[in-house]
């Protein structure tokens, strides 16, 4: 059934408006700080064979993850093995493709009757069990170590909630209270879903409904395909390495090659480093959300996020690798450092096809910084935070200043919040002269935090990347600063940890700086425009002695 | 009839300046749209000022009060013509600006960047002082650091500066005394202190707002000066109060000094005519939707009550003043039809705005618009217009064949109607964003259209939202203006204090409301309210110990004594279950910050009622129309001949000067006892 592109555009925007709706309750409802107000999920309507249709999603990792959980899903459990009132749970990353803390919900809807589609949606849980706090231990071994591995089981059969279930899952973790608050949270967005869905169908009929979906998929797939087809065929390859895997240093190499050819796009990772001993190893899932986000930021920003952009995108993860690791490797790490990386090689391959579309490499890493310990009343406390730093230029723009890159985007705590509600003290808070790498266009500054520990002791876990090997420029542009972490203890020197990645134990009085890398420059520093350096120099982004160095 | 006791409205666009003149003691109200003048917005003020007077037979010197809504302060920060504003922040901390969130504005889109934050980095100065989350000082103001500051800012030639410390909604000493150290050294210049404007905790947000109070204050006050100088010269005698984006109005000398209250103001009397109308019709619910010819605001009132945000945003940077809850999509008449690289039918968010503005205007318009489609499909008539243009059906015609129906294979008709579907798509999705994703149900709402364009595509966005009534008030093209004249003084107080809710913390709280009512009794005197027309609201912004969003509870009136705060925490416990799903009762209780509201009521405008009668209306003409892709012969009425009572069936077309409404087949319209057109859908 051919439909026309008026009903098609006005069923999009009704889909659309019911995934938006679902995230609506879902981050309304939803008990934990983590979903709630950093809106760690995403919420989806597929077909019924599991293609995704529309979704409303407020991290890119998401937007490559959505695609394959429901087909997967299906393969376990089928269709026919369903009814109405029905709702699988599944976070298991060795079918779904996240980590332990991504729980999804899947519910079948049905109108009259017959299966039209199905409503999803995937949140971000506090804690999944295993042995940290979090679920997010650097130092895991295995999965076993990241939490509780549910597989696809219904959560809710008939219309009930399977209480057994829900019960055996938080007895399992150490915030039982909120994973059942976020459960319900989600189970309630997915019956949204289910019921406006349904008045979709009702005002206008299964069959024009079911074939707009379709039609949906097929007219972005034919929108990617003009896309990949208006960049340049060839073949264009690229490498780069993350820093140790929490475990050892040894640097990890993440190779692509991708091929361009017939509005198709081949993206091989042949050459990649084994699977990591340490949870750096990202699962096919988070590798393919690196594709599609590149490829989509690439071909055109503005494309539907629905199965339709997938199709025409081939991506060969080589098996027991970094990206595509063999059960039971541990995997919670990959989507701070892993992702950035591999978007960074995905970025670079395509640099040597559409120059001027990309970007240079930004401050490469989530920088996931954590304190906790006892603190005021005897209370426990735990900060945790992830910071920006500097994006890189790409021709035509300089890179962003103190801003989250690519698969994440997430806010910062404000200092008041922090001085407020943690013995910590910020004695400093700015961006970093002269982070950004020098170019015609300049890559954006990365930040400096710097925190003093007023608790008696507490914990320190930090995770960055980027701090050995620094963002790459473009175009003869130059490198953007490496990350930095320093721990000064009161009464001691101060001491640099290199590659940023440890955990240890600081005493009362201790001053952590965490310095994030600035962005990659694009183009030959000389040919920036005289009155642009002037600028940066007389708003103190570069000293004069760099810009007499470089400029 | 002479009479002295006149209130004038007047809402100025950036198109057309609107006035609303109402003869307090009849209830008499005439109407006025004239082009506005941006360069100089005063001239089109007193242009129509003195038109409506002289057709009234009246004088300047009769109106009482004057109420304004402005776009200047907006224009200021579009614009960029506010500053060059400087900053004084907490040492370590001088790119609170800069940083912001950390957040970008596009996930995907590299070309979509931050805004240019609204103060060079050159002119942000760090002060030597800190002040902890308490309110203790950490470190005590460096004074000789302080004047070098104010040395430096007088060599920049910096005439308005904003101060913003870390904690000082805790304790703002330091940064009255930075203020009275830059005031000694730099005489003339304007100051903003974040602990004035917005004493509340979390510093980006505070420091935005008082950054963009700096930047458009000069603009204001030497705008208001200007206008009062002039109404003065006309014999101007009466009070000028100021619409603000929280829905009440302010006297012109505080405007003058917490200008960045009438950012944002516009769409705000939209939604206060909403609730005017609400107030008289007894109508609860209501959806109000104001199109125009290049966006749509939308709002909701429920139970009779407008919806607030702290979240508001004004070119990409936070203003964390209280304001009415609007939604603003690009969509209007002149937005433009366009087809994507996929082959489907999109429309806007580009406009062709007023010039070149749609083909069939004949100005010189290439592009297909949501006008265009409406004269093809002979929902807007061709015999007259607004701004005596008189559209040209054939222009119509040629742009909507090119651009829409020859490329998507589908005849002009169809290619019309799509445009109208799609355009609608769009606003219907923006609907569920302020009523369903907030848990309110649209079929309990009657949805109040107005603007140019609202009344044309009521019925059908009411129809696909479910909305069984459509209201379309008696002048739907200034009805900002007519919301104006309903306006009270509003002005709201706020104070920052993080405490445990216990009974320990009970005397500060009365402390604090004490301090707050003195200041707002003394504000509303100076502007010439006595106590018995001024009334109070406390609210109080409370959370769970740890989250990041608060809700607003009303306080009970009087002192508050140990009983009531278990009332508090009970009706806490309650909103926070309807609101988020669920609650914690054992969980502690925070105290974010303290709030007042107050108001001055100024007198509310006396309504008339319409003229009665039970004569079914005859139509003056007949057109054809195309609804679904059928063409029907289609009455037209005049507006002011559907009286209370008088009942009609569409098919029909309702006509005014400034609007057009359209009654789709089945539909039945009538009057009520205030002049608005109701419709009643089938549902």
């Amino acid at each position: 059934m051919q439909i026309n592109p008026v009903t098609l555009e006005v069923l999009r925007n009704a889909l659309q408006s019911i995934a938006e709706e679902m995230g609506a309750v879902l981050t309304r409802t939803a008990l934990s700080p983590n979903i709630k107000d950093r809106r760690d999920c995403s919420t989806a309507i597929y077909t019924t064979s599991g293609r995704l249709v529309a979704q409303a999603e407020h991290i890119p990792l998401h937007l490559g993850l959505m695609p394959d959980i429901v087909s997967a899903v299906l393969k376990k459990i089928p269709l026919e093995n369903m009814e109405p009132g029905d709702a699988v749970i599944i976070n298991d990353p060795y079918i779904s493709g996240s980590h332990l803390p991504d729980i999804c919900i899947i519910r079948p809807v049905y109108a009259s009757g017959f299966p039209i589609a199905l409503a999803a949606n995937l949140a971000h849980h506090v804690d999944v069990g295993g042995c940290t706090p979090g679920s997010m231990s650097t130092m895991s071994r295995d999965i076993f170590h990241e939490g509780i591995r549910i597989p696809p089981l219904k959560i809710m059969h008939g219309g009930k909630l399977n209480d057994d279930l829900v019960n055996l899952l938080s007895n399992n973790v150490r915030t039982p209270e909120e994973m059942q608050g976020d459960i319900h949270a989600q189970v309630s967005a997915a019956h949204t879903g289910e019921r406006r869905l349904q008045e979709l169908a009702r005002r206008h009929g299964i069959n024009k409904l079911c074939h707009c979906m379709e039609n949906i998929i097929t007219y972005t797939e034919r929108r990617m395909r003009s896309a990949i087809n208006s960049l340049p065929p060839g073949e264009y390859q690229f490498e780069d390495y993350l820093e140790g895997d929490g475990i050892s240093n040894m640097p990890l190499r993440i190779a692509a090659k991708i091929e361009l050819i017939d509005g198709e796009m081949k993206v091989d990772f042949t050459g990649t480093a084994p699977q990591a001993a340490g949870p750096v190893n990202a699962t096919p899932g988070v590798t393919k959300a690196c594709v599609y986000y590149v490829s989509k930021a690439i071909a055109d920003p503005e494309l539907p996020g629905n199965h339709g952009i997938t199709i025409p995108v081939h991506i060969f993860t080589p098996e027991g690798t970094l990206v595509n690791p063999v059960y039971p490797a541990p995997v919670a790490h990959a989507n701070i450092n892993t992702a950035q990386r591999i978007t960074d090689v995905i970025l670079g391959a395509f640099s040597r096809a559409v120059p001027e579309r990309v970007t240079a490499a930004g401050t490469g890493s989530m920088n996931n910084f954590t304190i906790g310990g006892t603190g005021r009343e005897s209370k426990f406390f735990s900060y945790v935070e992830t910071y920006g730093g500097g994006q890189g230029a790409m021709l035509g723009q300089d890179g962003m200043d103190g801003v989250h890159v690519h698969m994440t985007n997430t806010r910062n705590t404000p200092v008041e919040v922090i001085e407020n509600y943690y013995p910590l003290q910020v004695e400093k808070y700015c961006l970093r002269k002269d982070s950004g790498g020098s170019g015609k266009f300049r890559g954006g500054c990365g930040i400096e935090r710097v925190i003093k520990v007023l608790s008696s002791e507490a914990g320190v876990s930090i995770s960055a990347e980027r701090s050995i090997y620094s963002p790459w420029g473009l175009h003869n542009g130059l490198n953007g600063m490496t990350s930095s972490c320093c721990i000064q203890k009161p009464g001691k020197q101060a001491e640099e940890y290199r590659p940023a990645k440890f955990t240890t134990i600081v005493p009362e009085g201790t001053i952590i700086t965490l310095k994030t890398a600035g962005g990659g420059g694009c183009g030959k520093p000389e040919e920036r425009e005289n009155e642009k350096v002037k600028w940066d120099i007389k708003n103190g982004f570069v000293s004069p002695e760099k810009a007499k160095e470089n400029y | 009839m002479q009479s002295n006791n006149y209130k004038l409205a007047v809402d100025t666009g950036g198109t057309f300046t609107d006035i609303c003149l109402l003869n307090q003691d009849t209830g008499q109200l005439v109407n006025r749209k004239l082009p506005s003048t941006p360069q100089d917005p005063c001239r089109a003020i007193m242009q129509g000022i003195k038109s409506i007077c002289s057709e009234t037979g009246n004088d300047i010197s009769n109106i009482i009060f004057f109420l304004h809504g402005t776009t200047a302060a907006t224009n200021a920060l579009i614009e960029g013509k506010g500053g060059p504003a400087g900053l004084v922040t907490t040492r370590g901390f001088k790119d609170i600006l800069y940083i912001g969130r950390q957040d970008r504005p596009h996930l995907y889109n590299f070309k979509i960047t931050r805004s240019e934050p609204l103060v060079q980095r050159h002119m942000i100065f760090e002060a030597a002082e800190r002040t902890g989350p308490g309110g203790e000082i950490i470190t005590p103001l460096n004074m000789e650091n302080a004047r070098e500051i104010a040395h430096k800012l007088k060599e920049k030639h910096i005439k308005s500066a904003a101060i913003c410390f870390l904690h000082s909604y805790a304790n703002p000493e330091h940064e009255r005394m930075m203020a009275e150290i830059i005031c000694k050294e730099v005489p003339g210049i304007s100051i903003t202190l974040s602990s004035d404007i917005l004493p509340e905790f979390r510093e980006y947000e505070r420091l935005s707002t008082t950054v963009i109070n700096a930047m458009v204050q000069p603009v204001i006050r030497s705008y208001l000066v200007q206008l009062q100088q002039e109404l003065q010269g006309e014999r101007f005698k009466g009070n000028l109060f100021i619409m603000q984006s929280n829905g009440g109005v302010i006297s012109a000398s505080q405007a003058a000094s917490q200008s960045a209250r009438t950012v944002l103001s516009g769409p705000a009397a939209g939604v206060l005519a909403g609730k005017y109308i609400s107030g008289l019709t007894g109508r609860e619910n209501i959806i109000t939707a104001d199109m125009g010819g290049t966006s749509m605001d939308m709002s909701l009132i429920s139970r009779g009550k407008t919806q607030y945000t702290n979240e508001g945003h004004i070119t990409g940077h936070p203003l964390r003043l209280p304001m009415l809850d609007i939604h603003t999509l690009g969509a209007g008449g002149g937005s433009t039809a366009w087809i994507d690289p996929g082959g489907i039918l999109k429309v806007g968010p580009h406009s062709a705005g007023a010039d070149p503005g749609p083909a069939c205007y004949g100005k010189g318009g290439t592009l297909p618009t949501v006008t265009d489609a409406n004269v093809v499909l002979g929902r807007l008539s061709i015999n007259k217009s607004l701004s005596n243009i008189t559209p040209d059906p054939e222009a119509a015609q040629n742009i909507i064949k090119k651009r829409i129906a020859n490329p998507l294979d589908l005849t002009v008709e169809e290619a019309a109607e799509g445009v109208i579907k799609v355009v609608n798509a769009g606003m219907i999705r923006s609907m569920h964003v302020i009523s369903t994703h907030k848990g309110h149900d649209p079929r309990e709402f009657t949805l109040m259209a107005f603007g140019g364009a609202g009344p044309l595509h009521a019925v059908e966005l009411a129809r696909e939202l479910g909305a069984p009534h459509v209201l379309i008030p008696p002048f739907p093209g200034v009805t900002s203006a007519y919301g104006m004249l309903s306006a009270n003084v509003k002005r709201d107080y706020i104070q920052g204090f993080i405490y445990k809710l216990e009974t320990g913390i009970i005397k500060k709280i009365n402390e604090i409301y004490r301090q707050l009512e003195e200041k707002a009794l003394n504000d509303l005197a100076e502007d010439g309210f006595i106590r018995k027309d001024i009334m109070l609201y406390k609210h109080i912004d409370l959370h769970y110990t740890g989250q990041s969003y608060e809700i607003t509870m009303e306080m009970p009136a009087g002192t508050l004594i140990p009983g009531d705060l278990k009332i508090l925490k009970q009706s806490f416990h309650q909103a926070h279950n309807q609101q988020y799903g669920y609650m914690k009762e054992k969980a502690e209780i925070e105290v974010v910050a303290i709030r007042l509201d107050a108001i001055g009521k100024l007198p509310s405008p006396a309504c008339k009622n319409s003229r009665k009668g039970s004569i079914s209306p005859s139509p003056t003409s007949e057109r054809a129309i195309i609804y679904e892709g059928k063409k029907v012969n289609t009455p037209v009425y005049e507006r002011n001949s559907i009286l209370k009572s008088s009942s009609i069936t569409g098919p029909a077309v309702i006509e005014q000067e400034d609007s057009t409404a359209l009654l789709w087949p089945g539909n039945k319209a009538h009057s009520d006892s205030w002049g608005n057109l109701i419709i009643d859908l089938e549902v």
